[in-house]
């Protein structure tokens, strides 16, 4: 913990050279915003383990899972920028970890670190064609995948990184690469833990090689008790708010023997599937949750 | 823009209500379960289920109008003083008690004019009704958002009293926090600038609603501190929420003069069933919190499903379906559990539970929300 707090402190003065994009620490409607960015993560495994019984029967197999649902990094990026006077804002969705498959076939051995199913190349192949499990891409409402390095850019991780903030810069890079967007934008950006050493870096030298400015608002892990500015201990409790929820939620959904494939829904289009959530428990009669479960 | 400029701006979103002081309320559930834990134990602090909790703070908990216990049984108990007496002093407002603010803060209170809530005769004509005016200064929503959502949601009260409260914890949250720290807590003053300036339904952005949809379902979920837009009194969000549609059901009127009410009674044919079985409304001011959240569901329902707006307003629907099913888990039979659990989620924080002790009570939530918890 001394340890983080030490680099999130450094993190923090470094802020003013660390090109356009500054990094701050964050709160109020951090966790609120990305509480609802997890939940199309959530629902991606959801949808990939419902159809493997055999993993959602296996209890030790879906400890190991839950804990790597609880564990990911959520990020938010959203990219600004104007074409002939008026304002778009393309929105990047990404969480940390390899591929849904890749995730699920590193729990089988325990609730960290990969296995040997596969190499970095081909997850990134793997993830690419995980389509199915996600939103399908809009022109303003993306999942950020993992990329393979731009050739000569200077966004690069060391060794093979699955980080959630890499993944959301690198989707950027290859857009304004492609010319589907301009350079020169700016970008707010919201993450559920602090980025580590590599993706602080990647996100400065992003900064300059397009000379985009911005803030990237990440939320501190850490507890009250810890010594420190009210902003920083603010932000450990969002934090501690995000992670409670996320665990709740994971525990709710990802039940031994028991996970409900989610509806398929748009980016930003929750209301379908909570509507369809809603008129089932209509059709249940029940008056009340707890009624609902039995 | 100028710093001084940027001021006046946000100075301008900001009602004279909402410049005046605030201080953040006394958490009193808070406090008495940070004592329990403390000196009895978590297991035994957390053992309070919602039930008997209840019939040590209501008269008759199968009402929807129950009148209030002013000395339950725990007030009895040895360790009742030593509690009051590890409360700081000066919270408790003058009139009020450690139990009556247990009661407000959990949802067990109602709203009649002058006797519940101060409803002063400006109040009366900002809000077109002497009880409107009580439930929505209840909700803590300004009258000029109280009218506005009411405008741009026409007759549907469920999601116009929705984004009222959203809106509000937005504007609470500006004036609360210094200006130059909205962009790290992600406030938009934008957002509530384009809602009041808007005039027609259909142009309220999408993005808009999507983020006050956002931020009040996490509202209604987690227990939001004071300068994230909490309650000035504790008063949880969703009975805020309910409040405010209960407002602008009494601000419509009813056929019959004085509609379910007569002053601040219920008439004798006032539905008074628990739990309630209709959408049928209540005497909403004689009713406390709990029992006129329950109509708002079936209000909500009755709305997203049976009533549904029509396609070229489908934006409309959009923050209500959002949080719909959360409000279903803030149901009546598990909402102590689910109190406690954030409670406990705030007190392990703050190191005075440990996390193990503090998943006592998370697992008892779970078990009651069980897979819809979304």
């Amino acid at each position: 913990m001394r340890k983080l707090l030490v680099f999130v402190f450094c993190l923090l003065s470094q802020a003013a050279w660390a090109g356009k994009i500054e990094l701050q620490s964050g709160a109020g409607n951090i966790p609120a915003i990305l509480e609802r960015e997890a939940q199309y993560h959530l629902d991606a495994f959801l949808m990939f383990i419902a159809d493997h019984p055999d993993i959602v029967s296996d209890v030790s197999y879906m400890d190991n899972i839950r804990a790597r649902a609880i564990g990911m990094t959520v990020a938010r990026f959203e990219y600004t920028y104007e074409i002939n006077g008026r304002s778009f804002t393309k929105v990047y969705h990404a969480r940390s970890g390899r591929s849904v498959g890749g995730t699920v076939a590193d729990a089988r051995y325990g609730s960290g670190g990969t296995s040997d199913s596969g190499t970095m190349n081909e997850d990134i192949l793997r993830e690419a064609q995980e389509t199915e499990y996600y939103p399908r891409d809009t022109p303003f409402n993306v999942r950020a995948r993992n990329l393979t390095p731009v050739p000569g850019s200077g966004i690069v991780a060391q060794g093979p990184r699955s980080d959630a903030e890499l993944k959301a810069v690198r989707a950027i890079q290859t857009n304004i690469e492609d010319g589907i967007i301009p350079r020169g934008g700016t970008l707010t950006a919201y993450v559920s833990k602090t980025p580590c050493q590599s993706c602080t870096n990647a996100i400065r030298n992003f900064a300059e090689e397009y000379n985009v400015d911005g803030t990237v608002h990440f939320m501190i892990e850490g507890k009250g008790t810890v010594e420190g500015p009210g902003k920083v201990k603010r932000s450990m409790r969002a934090n501690q708010t995000f992670f409670t929820k996320q665990k709740d939620r994971v525990k709710a959904q990802f039940r031994n023997g028991n996970v409900r494939k989610p509806t398929s829904i748009a980016w930003g289009e929750d209301s379908e599937r909570l509507l369809a959530t809603q008129r089932e428990l209509e059709l249940t009669g029940a008056t009340s949750t707890a009624e609902a479960c039995e | 823009m100028k710093p001084h400029l940027r001021l006046a701006v946000f100075a301008s979103l900001l009602p004279l209500s909402s410049l005046a002081a605030d201080t953040p309320p006394f958490d009193a559930y808070k406090a008495l379960v940070q004592f329990r834990v403390q000196n009895h134990g978590a297991a035994s602090a957390f053992d309070a289920t919602t039930n008997p909790l209840l019939s040590q703070l209501q008269v008759d908990t199968a009402s929807p109008y129950s009148d209030l216990i002013d000395q339950p049984v725990m007030a009895n108990e040895t360790w009742w003083p030593v509690f009051l007496e590890s409360v700081p002093s000066g919270v408790v407002a003058p009139g009020d008690t450690i139990v009556g603010m247990l009661q407000w803060q959990l949802g067990l209170t109602k709203a009649r004019p002058n006797v519940d809530v101060t409803v002063s005769d400006e109040d009366t004509a900002r809000y077109r009704g002497h009880e409107a005016a009580a439930n929505a200064l209840k909700a803590e929503v300004d009258a000029d958002i109280f009218w506005k959502a009411r405008d741009l949601n026409g007759s549907h009260f469920a999601e116009a009293a929705g984004e009222a409260v959203a809106l509000q914890i937005l504007r609470d949250q500006i004036a609360r926090n210094d200006a130059e720290d909205y962009e790290s807590l992600a406030i938009k003053p934008d957002v509530l600038r384009r809602y009041m300036e808007q005039t027609n339904p259909e142009r309220v952005d999408d993005s808009g609603r999507e983020y006050l949809g956002t931020i009040l379902r996490h509202a209604i979920t987690s227990r939001p501190s004071f300068e994230d837009g909490g309650s000035r009194r504790g008063l949880p969000t969703i009975y805020r929420v309910a409040r405010t549609a209960a407002a602008y059901a009494d601000a419509d009127g009813y056929t019959r003069p004085g509609g379910y009410c007569s002053g601040n009674q219920p008439r004798p044919s006032a539905p008074d069933t628990w739990p309630i079985q209709s959408g049928s409304p209540l005497c909403f001011v004689a009713a406390h919190d709990r029992a006129v959240t329950a109509w708002y569901r079936w209000e909500l329902r009755d709305e997203a499903v049976r009533r549904p707006p029509p396609p070229e307003q489908s934006g409309l629907s959009k923050l209500m379906h959002w949080v719909g099913v959360a409000l279903l888990l803030i149901d009546g039979a598990a909402f102590m559990e689910t109190i406690d659990a954030a409670v406990a989620d705030d007190l392990a924080f703050e190191g005075a539970l440990s996390d193990e002790e503090a998943e006592l009570a998370s697992r008892r939530a779970s078990r009651l929300t069980c897979g819809i918890h979304r």
